[in-house]
């Protein structure tokens, strides 16, 4: 169904356009993200949405993937960080700018825009975070579902 | 105009104060006037000889762009190996979240032999991005005798990160290497240098080799400035936590800070707070009856906190933190533009009490905190760097993260893992 389908043209779109990352993507950059950090991709569907499960053997990522096919959330957790370039997509730039300056915390970090929400936190050894679009949550999504 | 930070920052204008008041949670009223007994029994050991460091909050070395809050320092004194060259360095923090020791380059007037692939002379110097959540650091692994002026600890050929050293390219890497928001100098790192005494033995890896993955430290070996190569870091190359590697006093830490009042205080001396190394290996460091030890999960460190109904499962106590960060959505997070940094600011201070659970051992704590009004403690007092009541938005869904709030007027002890004594990191107070 929507899976097979999305798969099927996941491979052609992966070889001729390098996808920007996942959030806000379509489904086609969560396979971008799971090259790159040579996960395991495992899909959980819900009831309006689609978690994307990427494992490695040191971080989980989720990615939240709506019926229209738009990554709308992501979560990490694991020993470290992914890449939030690769990750944020093209929030990435909204994300550090409203993070620009100093943060002299270095375990707590929640950047709060209309655009985008990215909250970042852990210790050595543990660490977890989680990012979403407010403009593109399906109805009835609860924050509590990102995990 | 003060500036202050703690997640995220927007240069803030401070609004009017919206009132406050209500009373401090933890321990006595005042602040303790030197080393002794405080008021709610606990004892602060003054520093000296063989094992206790001055521990100093103030508002951060002076590169620092905005005063820092709620942060830990000592003074440390780093010599190349085997020689009287040395340089005392001060406003290092204290930091139980993180493990082993880092320099940023521009504070370090010396120049350390490089840590290389080889352990030769003539290898690829190493380098290591370390993230931690609000960023990367990046720099070179390199080798220093530590010696803590006061207390006398010392421990040779200590593997130090020189962040944004010019030899593995400075203070902008390539972000495919090191990815996450640079804070590779003082101002974007809020101190000269972190000291991690986080309960684990090594930063990647305790039991082998730090092969190179998705793990928040990852090494580097560097042929060149602008070349450089993912490594698996041995055990001996990764940076270990320094105090593992004193002869004595190296199986864990004890923070020990007085109380502080509601209003928060200007700054606390060395004289006032100090960092004893070791856990029973002196007399001034002995497990006390009254103190109970929360074993945490040997992978994570994480112990449980239940706190309103709800388990969070991720907890932890952290000096590297500056609140208490924990989430309850009937409080108001701070409005305008000091939105982004997460402080609560309810009208009126509020009073939470967690559980904090081992999960090894189910021993249990009760961890009683105030939450007052962030807005209102920075308006009335612009200067002040100690809060012992500042609460924040927690960023991890299952997490409480005690922060150095939770340390005014209880001394917190850290214990180090020790596999050859099958010893879990935990927390005790």
């Amino acid at each position: 169904m929507l899976t097979r389908t999305v798969l099927g043209s996941l491979i052609i779109v992966a070889l001729a356009t390098p996808a920007l990352g996942a959030l806000g993507g379509d489904v086609t950059s969560v396979e971008a993200d799971r090259v790159r950090v040579k996960g395991a991709l495992q899909v959980m569907p819900s009831s309006n949405y689609t978690v994307h499960e990427i494992q490695t053997s040191k971080l989980v990522l989720h990615e939240y993937v709506s019926l229209s096919g738009q990554v709308f959330a992501i979560s990490w957790r694991g020993e470290g960080i992914p890449d939030l370039q690769q990750v944020l997509g093209t929030y990435y730039q909204t994300f550090r700018q409203a993070s620009a300056g100093p943060h002299y915390n270095h375990h707590q970090l929640t950047v709060n825009t209309p655009d985008v929400v990215v909250l970042s936190s852990g210790h050595t050894r543990g660490y977890s975070g989680r990012a979403w679009v407010p403009a593109l949550m399906p109805q009835n999504f609860s924050l509590k579902d990102i995990s | 105009m003060r500036k202050y930070f703690a997640l995220v920052f927007i240069p803030l204008l401070l609004l009017a104060a919206c009132g406050g008041g209500g009373s401090s949670s933890s321990g006595g009223g005042g602040n303790s006037g030197g080393g002794g007994t405080t008021g709610g029994g606990q004892v602060i050991t003054p520093a000296g000889g063989p094992n206790v460091e001055p521990i100093y909050v103030d508002g951060g070395p002076a590169a620092l762009t905005a005063t820092a809050v709620n942060t830990p320092y000592v003074t440390i004194q780093v010599c190349l190996p085997n020689t009287s060259t040395c340089q005392t360095i001060d406003h290092i923090e204290v930091d139980t979240g993180s493990v082993g020791l880092r320099i940023i380059s521009s504070a370090l007037t010396i120049t350390l032999p490089a840590v290389t692939d080889t352990g030769a002379a003539g290898g690829n110097p190493l380098a290591e991005c370390l993230q931690f959540a609000d960023g990367s650091s990046w720099g070179s692994v390199n080798s220093a005798d530590l010696s803590m002026p006061v207390s006398g600890e010392k421990a040779a050929a200590v593997n130090v990160q020189v962040i944004g050293a010019a030899n593995v390219g400075g203070t902008t890497p390539s972000t495919t290497i090191c990815p996450g928001t640079p804070e590779n100098t003082v101002a974007t790192f809020g101190a000269n240098g972190i000291l991690g005494v986080g309960p684990f033995i090594n930063d990647c890896d305790s039991s082998q080799a730090c092969t190179p993955g998705q793990q928040a430290a990852n090494y580097y070996a560097c042929p060149s400035s602008v070349t450089c190569a993912a490594f698996s870091a041995s055990l001996t190359q990764q940076l270990q936590n320094p105090v593992t590697l004193f002869g004595t006093d190296n199986n864990g830490t004890i923070i020990e800070l007085p109380p502080v009042g509601t209003a928060g205080v200007a700054s606390i001396s060395g004289a006032q707070a100090s960092l004893v190394f070791g856990i029973n290996t002196q007399t001034n460091n002995t497990l006390a009856s009254s103190v109970t030890e929360l074993q945490a999960d040997p992978a994570t460190g994480f112990i449980e906190a239940a706190l309103n109904g709800t388990t969070y499962t991720e907890s932890y106590l952290d000096s590297g933190s500056n609140g208490v960060f924990f989430n309850d959505s009937s409080l108001t997070i701070c409005p305008g533009s000091m939105n982004n940094m997460g402080f609560y600011c309810p009208a009126s201070t509020v009073s939470e009490s967690a559980t904090m659970i081992s999960p090894v051992t189910s021993n249990q704590l009760a961890a009683p905190f105030s939450v007052a009004n962030a807005q209102t403690l920075f308006t009335n007092n612009p200067t002040f760097t100690a809060f012992s009541n500042l609460g924040g938005t927690v960023a991890g869904a299952d997490s409480v993260d005690l922060g150095l709030p939770f340390f005014f007027g209880t001394n917190i002890y850290t214990g180090i893992e020790n596999p050859e004594t099958n010893s879990q990191p935990f927390f005790a107070y």
